[in-house]
C-alpha cells in the first residue's frame, strides 16, 4: 500500500451514488487513493469510470442527485500553511471556535457540509480545480482579470489594487504573452489554449496545496497540449504543489505523472509509480489498455489489440470483478462472483485482481472451500 | 503509392465571407481552404493532419461538395464515366457521383437521426438511389450490420440504445451501403474511448481490404494516422505544407511545422519524456494570415525571406513535397519510436491472440 508516505490527500473506500429516474447508478464503488505531496498523480480510465466524480467528491461539488454513501476523504494540511490559513480565517471572523479546531492538522472533507464556511474556505485556496471546457467554465460577462481577482479577493487579500497586481503576475507566470492586455480581455477574445492558461492562472492564484486538473488538455490541439503539460511540469517544480491529473490519454500520463491510478467502473483497479504502470503492468485491464493504443513506430498496419466488448451501461453492473466480461484472463467461478480486494504486488504497487494472491476476502474464501 | 489515381484536387479554395456594416456587405473572408493540392490513389489511405482550424474538415467536405468550393478543381476518376470535375459538376452528374463518395463523421451522437431506426438509417442511401427494395433491402441492411460487427436484429432499434463505438459502426455501415470508392473519414475515432477506438480502426482497415476502399482520413491524432495511413498531408492555415508517405513524413520531415507537430505527440512511455519543440503563440486566424510563409511567426528556423515570399509546395524528391524555402537545407527531427518492453514478453503473446479475435458485444 502507498499510505505510509508523505501524502496530502487520502481517499478511503469512497462510494458515491446517483439517483436517477431510471434507478440508482453506483458511480464509485470503493475508491482508494493517496495523493503524494508535491507530486503528480494521474487518474486514467475511460468514460464512465468515475474519474471526474472522484474529483468532484474531493471538492464536495457533486451534482445534487449524487450522495457520498460511504468512505472518507482526508486532507492532510501541511504544517507551515496551518498558521497562515487560520490567520486569514480569523480575520473573516465568521468561523466558530470548533471550526478553527478542525482546521489544524487533518481535515475530514467527507464530514464537512458542502455549503459550510470551512468547505468554502478550502475550495480554491487549498484545493483548486481546472475543468475540461475552458469556455464553459469561464464567465463570458467578466474579463479574465476580474475573474482571477475574484478568487484572490475571496481568499488572500482585501486590497483590490494588490489583487489586480497578483492576477497579472499570475497570468505572466503561466506564460501568457501581454498579461496586462489579457487580463482586460473577455474569454471569447482568447484562443482555447489561452483560456486554459487563464483557468490555470485562476486555479493557482491562491497557491493551492492540491490542484485537480480534470482533462485540462482534452479539448486542445497536440501542440497546445504540449505547451500546457510543459507549464504544469514547471509549476509543479516551482510551487511544489500536488496535482491530480485526470485524463484518458496514456501518452499524457506517461509524460507528466509520477504515480498513476487506473480506474474502471467506479474502482481503482491498479495503482503504482508511472514506470511500474507502463513497464510492469499487472491488471489485465491496464495491460489491454496499453496494448490497444496506436503507437508511433510499432505495428504499423497490423491490427491493433482490442479489448472485447464495451463498457457496460451504468444501470447494470456485472457482479464480481467489474472487468470480468471483457477480461482475457477470466476465471469462471471466481472473477464473476467475488469482488477482488486491493492487494500489494511489489513495493508501492497494488492491484485489484484475482490473478494475484490476497484478492479474495477471508469470509468468501471460506465459503468457496465449503462449496 | 498506388499507380492509379482516384482523386486529384488542384487549387481547391473555400472562403467564407465576413459581412459587416449597415448593408451587410462583404468586408473580408475567412480563407478556410486556400489553394489545396492533393492527389489520392485508388485503394490507399491518405491522411490529412493539422491543428483545429487549419481547414482539414472543410477540405474533406468541399471535395464531396458538402461545401460549395470557391475555386479549384476536384477530379474524381469514376469507374464508368471517367474523370469528372466534382467542383463544377451539375446536379445530374452529382447524383451519379455521390454514391461513389461517402463520409463518416466525427460525432457518432450527432450524425445519426435519433428518430430513425438503425435499419432506416442504413437503408436510406439504398432507398434514395433506388438500388434495392422490399425483402432485398432488408437482407442488405442485415448483411451490412453483420459486416460492421453488429447483429441483424439491431435494425429495429433506435440510435440512443447504442454506445459511441456501436454508433460509429452504424455510421460506417451507412457509408459502405452503396459500395463507394472513396470514403471521407472526418475524425472517425476521436470521440471514442481508447479501448473502442482500436476496434473501430481495425474494422476500418478490414473493410478497406475487403471492399477495396479509398480513405481520406482526416485526423489530428498523429499516432492514429501513423498506424492507418499510407500517405499524409500536413495542413496549416488552409494550405498543404507537406505531403509524403507515412514513412518519409514521420521519420524525415521536411517542413518545420511537421517537426513541431511530431515533437508534440505525447509518447506513451515514461522513460522517454520529451521536451517538445516549443511552438510559441497560436495558429494565426485564416481571416488575417501573416505575410509570406504563414508559419514564419512561429518557426524556429525563420529567415527574413520567410516573411516576404510565400513558399510553393514543391518536390523534394521521392514523391515528398514541402512548402518551405529551406526544405533542402534543414535537417529536422522525426518521430520518436516508442515501445513498451514490458508488454512484448512471450508470456503475454498468448493472451494477445485471444483478445484480438473478439469483437464488440452488446
Amino acid at each position: 500500500m502507498l499510505i505510509s508516505e508523505d501524502n496530502v490527500l487520502t481517499v478511503r473506500d469512497l462510494q458515491v451514488e446517483f439517483s436517477t429516474p431510471l434507478g440508482v447508478v453506483h458511480a464509485l464503488n470503493g475508491v482508494n487513493l493517496t495523493v503524494p505531496r508535491s507530486k503528480v498523480l494521474g487518474i486514467v480510465g475511460e468514460s464512465g469510470c468515475g474519474k471526474s466524480v472522484t474529483a468532484r467528491a474531493i471538492l464536495q461539488i457533486l451534482e445534487p442527485q449524487a450522495t457520498i454513501t460511504k468512505g472518507q476523504i482526508v486532507f492532510h494540511r501541511p504544517e507551515d500553511v496551518k498558521e497562515e490559513a487560520s490567520q486569514v480565517l480569523s480575520e473573516e471572523g465568521e468561523l466558530s471556535v470548533a471550526a478553527a479546531a478542525v482546521r489544524s492538522g487533518d481535515v475530514e472533507i467527507t464530514k464537512l457540509d458542502p455549503h459550510s464556511v470551512e468547505m468554502r474556505a478550502m475550495r480554491g485556496a487549498e484545493i483548486a480545480m481546472i475543468f475540461q471546457e475552458p469556455m464553459s467554465s469561464l464567465n463570458p460577462l467578466f474579463t479574465v482579470g476580474a475573474q482571477i481577482e475574484e478568487a484572490i479577493l475571496l481568499h488572500q487579500t482585501k486590497d483590490e489594487v494588490e489583487a489586480h497586481k497578483r492576477a497579472v503576475d499570475m497570468l505572466r507566470r503561466v506564460g501568457m504573452p501581454n498579461p496586462e492586455g489579457v487580463s482586460a480581455s473577455y474569454p471569447h477574445q482568447l484562443s482555447g489554449g489561452m483560456r486554459q492558461r487563464a483557468m490555470i492562472a485562476m486555479a493557482l492564484s491562491c497557491e493551492p496545496t492540491v490542484l485537480i486538473a480534470d482533462e485540462p488538455t482534452t479539448a486542445l490541439d497536440v501542440t497546445t497540449e504540449a505547451q500546457i503539460l510543459e507549464l504544469m511540469r514547471r509549476l509543479e517544480e516551482d510551487i511544489g504543489m500536488s496535482i491530480i491529473f485526470i485524463t484518458h490519454s496514456m501518452g499524457v500520463v506517461a509524460q507528466l505523472c509520477d504515480e498513476v491510478a487506473v480506474m474502471y467502473l467506479g474502482r481503482v483497479v491498479e495503482r503504482a509509480s508511472v514506470d511500474e504502470i507502463f513497464h510492469n503492468p499487472k491488471h489485465p485491464y491496464t495491460r489491454s489498455l496499453l496494448r490497444s493504443i496506436p503507437r508511433i513506430g510499432a505495428n504499423r498496419k497490423a491490427p491493433l489489440e482490442v479489448i472485447k466488448g464495451s463498457i457496460p451501461d451504468p444501470y447494470t453492473q456485472p457482479g464480481g470483478c467489474p472487468f470480468h466480461p471483457r477480461c482475457p484472463e477470466f476465471m469462471a467461478g471466481t472473477c464473476d462472483v467475488i469482488v477482488p480486494l486491493e492487494t500489494g504486488v511489489g513495493t508501492d504497487h497494488s492491484v485489484r485482481c484475482h490473478l494475484y494472491p490476497g484478492s479474495v476476502p477471508a469470509h468468501a474464501a471460506v465459503a468457496s472451500e465449503e462449496a | 503509392m498506388a499507380e492509379e489515381k482516384l482523386l486529384e484536387v488542384t487549387g481547391l479554395k473555400k472562403h467564407f465571407p465576413i459581412r459587416g456594416g449597415l448593408m451587410r456587405r462583404q468586408v473580408g473572408a475567412v480563407k478556410a481552404v486556400d489553394g489545396v493540392d492533393l492527389s489520392v490513389g485508388r485503394s490507399e489511405t491518405m491522411a490529412v493532419v493539422g491543428e483545429s482550424g487549419c481547414g482539414k474538415s472543410t477540405t474533406g467536405r468541399a471535395i464531396i461538395r458538402l461545401e460549395e468550393p470557391t475555386a479549384g478543381e476536384v477530379i474524381f476518376h469514376h469507374k464508368e464515366l471517367g474523370p469528372i470535375d466534382v467542383a463544377s459538376a451539375d446536379r445530374k452528374t452529382l447524383k451519379k457521383l455521390r454514391p461513389r463518395m461517402q463520409i463518416i463523421f466525427q460525432d457518432p451522437f450527432a450524425s445519426l437521426d435519433s428518430r430513425m431506426t438503425v435499419g432506416r438509417v442504413i437503408a436510406e442511401p439504398l432507398v434514395i438511389n433506388k438500388v434495392v427494395s422490399g425483402k432485398q433491402l432488408r437482407d442488405r441492411v442485415a448483411e451490412l450490420l453483420t459486416v460492421v460487427g453488429l447483429r441483424p436484429e439491431h435494425a429495429s432499434r433506435y440510435p440512443h440504445a447504442f454506445s459511441g463505438g456501436q454508433r460509429q459502426r452504424i455510421g460506417i455501415a451507412r457509408a459502405i451501403a452503396l459500395n463507394p470508392d472513396l470514403i471521407i473519414c472526418d475524425e472517425p475515432v476521436s470521440a471514442l474511448d481508447v479501448s473502442v477506438q482500436a476496434q473501430v480502426l481495425n474494422l476500418m482497415e478490414d473493410l478497406q481490404r475487403k471492399l477495396d476502399l479509398t480513405y481520406l482520413f482526416i485526423s489530428h491524432d498523429l499516432s492514429v494516422v501513423e498506424h492507418i495511413a499510407d500517405r499524409v498531408a500536413v495542413m496549416y492555415v488552409g494550405r498543404v505544407v507537406e505531403v509524403g508517405t507515412t514513412q518519409e513524413l514521420f521519420y524525415s520531415p521536411k517542413h518545420p511545422y511537421t517537426e513541431a507537430l511530431l515533437s508534440a505527440v505525447p509518447q506513451a512511455d515514461p522513460r522517454h519524456r520529451t521536451r517538445p519543440t516549443a511552438l510559441t503563440g497560436d495558429v494565426p486566424s485564416p481571416a488575417n494570415p501573416p505575410s509570406g510563409c504563414y508559419f514564419h511567426p512561429r518557426c524556429p528556423y525563420a529567415q527574413p525571406i520567410c516573411s516576404e515570399q510565400t513558399p510553393e509546395l514543391r518536390d523534394i524528391g521521392g514523391g515528398q513535397q514541402a512548402a518551405c524555402h529551406f526544405a533542402d537545407e534543414l535537417s529536422l527531427k522525426g518521430a520518436v519510436v516508442s515501445a513498451v518492453p514490458g508488454l512484448d514478453t512471450p508470456a503475454d503473446a498468448a493472451t494477445v491472440s485471444e483478445s484480438s479475435a473478439a469483437g464488440e458485444e452488446t
